[in-house]
């Protein structure tokens, strides 16, 4: 079977390691698949250095290539998928996530089955999905949860025969990188607290960086404490040097076992940091932010709390230190078992089968 | 509006095909400010995010005509002024069939020239390509500054103002067209969207200042778009008018 895949470039990094962890999946129940992925993101680099075919088309988030050649940039995007679906042929196209009347046709009319990644959202965008006249064209949802994550009731009734789901499509975590994590960045006498803000690219994140920076320069954590900030790929500014104790990283490859290495991780509640955070089981001081279009993060971050799993910060150092401390020296939040087993490949024959289905 | 930069995949190929990224890095050192344009079927190792630069890659070992209609809806989609094409092969394939690529000239021998031969400066092309600043909280006066004194010969100055256009931004664009010689365009794009009255109420409030900039109002939709264009004209007729 051969299949492309297309990762949107939101402002994180959610749709392409979703994906990128779904193909080494499926190629792991199916070697022969071949899998060639379209995105747009400017660090696509990762898709050819996890040893796939990468086409790399403009990022819609360019701040200069977002003014040229705006008007009709639909239009143009959907004439090169046009000539990319013609050279590659692919049987499945598997979007994560687009809603594009025109592009889904163009995919049809090229005779490959049109499928899509349609992860938990707002009952209202859900219901606004289910009213589109371009989803009739999809011949396949595919869930990145389990079923009581995500119940098909959830779900517009029109979708939920062309539903599958995948169960967690996340990256997996083993011991030992969380062990040679912990040792690279805090000895074992010391507490490593982390930072991080998804893919960096939302401006609204970046004062979490900012809060992280000024508890550290008051000292209101005292001594003892190795901070890990990490901006996020798409961070726009320049990463300012580390020193001692703080280390200052635009991106690493190992964010999950660092976060699972560390005693408490400061972080907005972006949908994919929250469930890598589910397989780590660290404890989380949560600032969530309020500009993120499809999710909602105040009720995410909410529900974390009342479950037990995080604290929920104001966007002030005073508070944020306060339930730093909280969490790191009162335990008010304890910490969970990380999750090691490797759920990734039953994701990857359940979406082999759901695919296969189409052809 | 960008400069575009094609590389086939046979020049790329070639032992010499380093050259392609030296002719990058070297148009990214001389011309701060251009948005490049780098197209080739074989991307660079490490990629990481640009301000200036976004590179698209095409199929390796595709027909010649999926290679052309890639590049054809490239050009067409961002209109360069100048298209470099790295060696004559390139050069041959990308006009054979289509002559929208702007001002067409060839990088060879680590030399960049005109199909006919005659060599082009980098300072020419440095008149020829305008400078483009995004206008934000990171965009800092000192560094804008030395921007435009890099780049005073350009033909035009282009001022994208990608969130709410505040006090601190209009500072910033009048600071900008102080510098500048000709009056700059300003492109906003309206935070709450174009089909309310929010966003009418942000773009109507840039009307005292359509004498020091030709102002753009941008919108992502194809509808916004057609919205978006009878605003800036209703701009430029109150500037008319007044």
């Amino acid at each position: 079977m051969k299949l492309m895949i297309y990762a949107i470039n939101g402002r994180g990094m959610g749709h392409l390691n979703r994906t990128l962890v779904l193909a080494s999946a499926i190629k792991k129940s199916d070697p022969t698949l071949d899998v060639t992925f379209v995105v747009g993101s400017p660090v696509f680099g990762i898709v050819s250095e996890a040893g796939y075919e990468v086409i790399k088309v403009p990022d819609t988030h360019h701040q200069l290539g977002y003014y040229t050649g705006l008007n009709n940039r639909q239009t143009h995007l959907n004439e090169v998928f046009r000539d990319l679906l013609e050279h590659y042929q692919p049987d499945v196209f598997l979007a994560d996530f687009i809603v594009n009347a025109e592009l889904f046709r163009t995919v049809k009319r090229s005779g490959a089955a049109l499928a899509l990644m349609l992860r938990k959202q707002r009952a209202s965008v859900m219901e606004a999905l289910g009213k589109q006249a371009c989803m009739r064209l999809v011949d396949r949802y595919l869930l990145p949860h389990s079923a009581a994550e995500l119940p098909l009731s959830e779900l517009p009734a029109a979708f939920r025969a062309r539903c599958r789901h995948l169960g967690p499509v996340a990256r997996p975590l083993t011991q030992a990188a969380v062990a040679e994590v912990r040792a690279r960045y805090a000895p074992p006498t010391e507490k490593l607290v982390v930072v991080a803000i998804g893919g960096g690219g939302n401006p609204d994140s970046h004062p979490t960086l900012e809060l992280a920076r000024s508890v550290i320069a008051q000292k209101s954590l005292g001594d003892g404490i190795r901070w890990v900030l990490v901006h996020g790929p798409y961070f726009p500014g320049e990463v300012i040097s580390s020193i001692a104790a703080v280390s200052e990283l635009r991106y690493t490859p190992d964010l999950l076992p660092l976060m699972a290495a560390a005693d408490v991780v400061l972080c907005n509640a972006g949908y994919n940091t929250l469930q890598e955070l589910e397989t780590c089981g660290t404890p989380a001081v949560l600032v969530p932010l309020t500009n993120t279009g499809r999710d909602d993060q105040e009720e995410r971050a909410r529900d974390w709390e009342a479950r037990g799993q995080a604290l929920v910060a104001q966007r002030e150092s005073a508070d944020v230190s306060q339930k730093l401390r909280d969490i790191l020296f009162e335990g008010h939040v304890a910490r969970r078992p990380a999750a090691y087993e490797d759920g990734t490949d039953v994701a990857g024959e359940r979406c082999l089968d759901a695919l296969g289905e189409l052809r | 509006m960008p400069l575009l930069a094609y590389a086939s995949e046979a020049q790329a190929d070639d032992p010499r095909g380093a050259s392609f990224l030296d002719l990058l890095s070297t148009l990214e050192r001389t011309l701060p400010g251009t948005f490049l344009l780098p197209i080739s079927p074989n991307p660079p190792r490490q990629t990481v995010p640009n301000p200036t630069l976004d590179w698209v890659t095409l199929p390796r070992g595709a027909r010649r005509a999926i290679t052309l209609g890639l590049l054809r809806r490239y050009a067409r989609w961002y209109r360069p002024n100048v298209s470099i094409f790295a060696g004559r092969e390139g050069h041959r394939l990308a006009t054979a069939c289509y002559d929208g690529f702007g001002a067409r000239l060839l990088w060879e021998d680590d030399q960049l020239r005109h199909p006919n031969g005659t060599p082009v400066s980098l300072e020419t092309l440095a008149t020829q390509l305008p400078v483009s600043v995004v206008i934000d909280e990171t965009c800092s006066k000192e560094a804008m500054h030395a921007l435009l004194s890099a780049r005073a010969g350009a033909p035009e100055l282009r001022l994208y103002c990608p969130g709410v256009v505040d006090a601190g931004v209009l500072e910033k664009l009048h600071l900008a067209a102080d510098q500048f010689a000709s009056k700059p365009r300003v492109f906003v794009r309206l935070k709450q969207g174009l089909m309310n009255a929010e966003g009418a109420s942000e773009a109507m409030a840039l009307t005292p200042h359509v004498d020091r900039f030709e102002i753009n109002i941008c919108s992502e939709r194809e509808l916004g778009a057609a919205v978006a264009g009878i605003l800036s004209a209703t701009l430029r007729a109150v500037k008319e008018l007044a």
